[in-house]
């Protein structure tokens, strides 16, 4: 899910993406809802909210409604910052970090929620921003890798893309086409697992309280441990596998003419099975 | 932008937040109650609403509203509010809370019983609240107070 960037990905790489940060970023847009009476997924109601308030000349709210805006916005800014700046990491790596950073600040919101929250509303005001920094570090690192394919919380964008794809889809001139089936899974796939995670973070706040957002935090563990037992397993693999070995022996020129060949051809075979 | 920009920015942000009240200072004090608006309702079943004052209420099956009959309400600094006859004899108790990006007043009554209001309009003399039902729809009965300033 996060070792492939833009045009290595696949579908599959796509979906599994789309599927577990989408269930993530439902369930603290719900668990926010009902803890705090605010969205922290989506910033476009945020933005009218803000008009709104500075027309009503509601100057406190105005603050703390651009502080939000600011505290997305930053998030988003630092996960790209971060997979710029840190490009002599592996694109595991690069890419784990803004997940860590996003996993370390839904783990304390939800620490401090469990046990300290005595629900002011200046704890609620920086609940918020935190949950909305986490959610604009998410949907950053996942439009970046995927080339902007993925957007997990951008459900504006999805609906008004899932629209023009279903009439393309409706059409018979395009029913075959590949890449449009290809964006249809992955849109409603992103759909169908925000809202099951909006249900799930809902039904958990109600149960556990401020509890859930470990579940998500267990969610984003998923994505970061799946690749890297998939880093492991390959470099395992690698290790044993006589065609690895004998490359590492070829650049280290340790290697007949005869069996460069050999190797040679083999590697076109592996290359174009 | 300049550092020098940057700077003048922060000063002017950090000016304008010093200078705002925050609604949780705003709302403390003593509120009388000047108007009870209900919103229309046009169903006809009368499963679908009850009758208060003459007035068809809608009826929420998973909400109990309590018909304030309260003149005046004191917020107190220290969370608790008490809704008093126009006398001033107190006849609840409960603790306030104010949620989202303070739009929201949660009126606590024990673990399971709250009401919940979106504040519309909140400044040094008047306050307006309705009685909410959910995130996106308008609330049921708008109440509307005066600031007590006889009692401070």
């Amino acid at each position: 899910m996060l070792r492939k960037y833009r045009s290595q990905r696949s579908l599959k790489h796509n979906l599994q993406l789309a599927g577990t940060t989408a269930t993530a970023a439902g369930m603290v847009n719900v668990a926010s809802v009902i803890a705090f009476f605010a969205f922290t997924s989506n910033v476009t109601g945020h933005m009218a909210i803000f008009s709104e308030e500075i027309v009503k000349g509601h100057w406190h709210q105005v603050i703390i409604v651009f502080l939000w805006l600011f505290a997305f916005l930053f998030g988003a800014f630092l996960s790209n910052y971060i997979l710029l700046t840190f490009d002599k990491f592996n694109d595991y790596l690069r890419h784990a970090l803004p997940v860590i950073l996003e996993v370390l600040v839904l783990a304390v919101i939800g620490f401090y929620g469990d046990l300290y929250y005595m629900e002011t509303l200046r704890e609620t005001e920086y609940l918020v921003l935190g949950l909305l920094f986490a959610m604009g570090l998410q949907n950053s690192l996942v439009a970046t890798i995927s080339g902007g394919a993925v957007k997990t919380t951008h459900v504006t964008g999805l609906f008004t893309d899932l629209g023009m794809e279903i009439s393309m889809y409706l059409n018979p001139k395009f029913r075959t086409n590949k890449e449009l089936i290809d964006k249809l899974r992955l849109h409603f796939v992103i759909a169908g697992f925000y809202f099951s995670g909006g249900l799930l973070g809902g039904f958990l706040f109600l149960q556990f309280g401020f509890k859930v957002f470990y579940a998500v935090c267990i969610v984003l563990l998923v994505v970061l441990l799946y690749d890297y037992y998939k880093l492991i397993k390959y470099k395992f693999l690698r290790k044993s596998d006589t065609y690895y070995k004998n490359l590492i022996l070829l650049k280290k020129g340790q290697k007949t003419p005869k069996e460069k060949k050999k190797l040679a051809e083999e590697i076109i075979k592996r290359r174009n099975p | 932008m300049r550092s020098g920009q940057y700077t003048l920015f922060l000063l002017v942000f950090l000016f304008i937040t010093s200078c705002v009240t925050r609604p949780e200072d705003l709302i403390i004090g003593d509120w009388n109650e000047v108007e009870w608006d209900y919103e229309k309702f046009d169903g006809f079943s009368p499963k679908d609403f009850k009758k208060i004052d003459g007035i068809n209420l809608r009826n929420y099956s998973d909400r109990n509203l309590i018909r304030h009959e309260a003149e005046i309400w004191t917020f107190h600094p220290d969370g608790t509010i008490e809704l008093k006859e126009d006398n001033g004899e107190v006849i609840t108790k409960a603790r306030w809370l104010l949620k989202g990006r303070g739009h929201i007043l949660k009126i606590r009554y024990d673990e399971k019983t709250f009401e919940l209001y979106d504040v519309k309009r909140l400044t040094e003399d008047e306050m307006t609240l309705h009685y909410d039902i959910g995130m996106e729809v308008r609330g049921i009965a708008k109440l509307g107070f005066e600031r007590n300033k006889k009692e401070e």
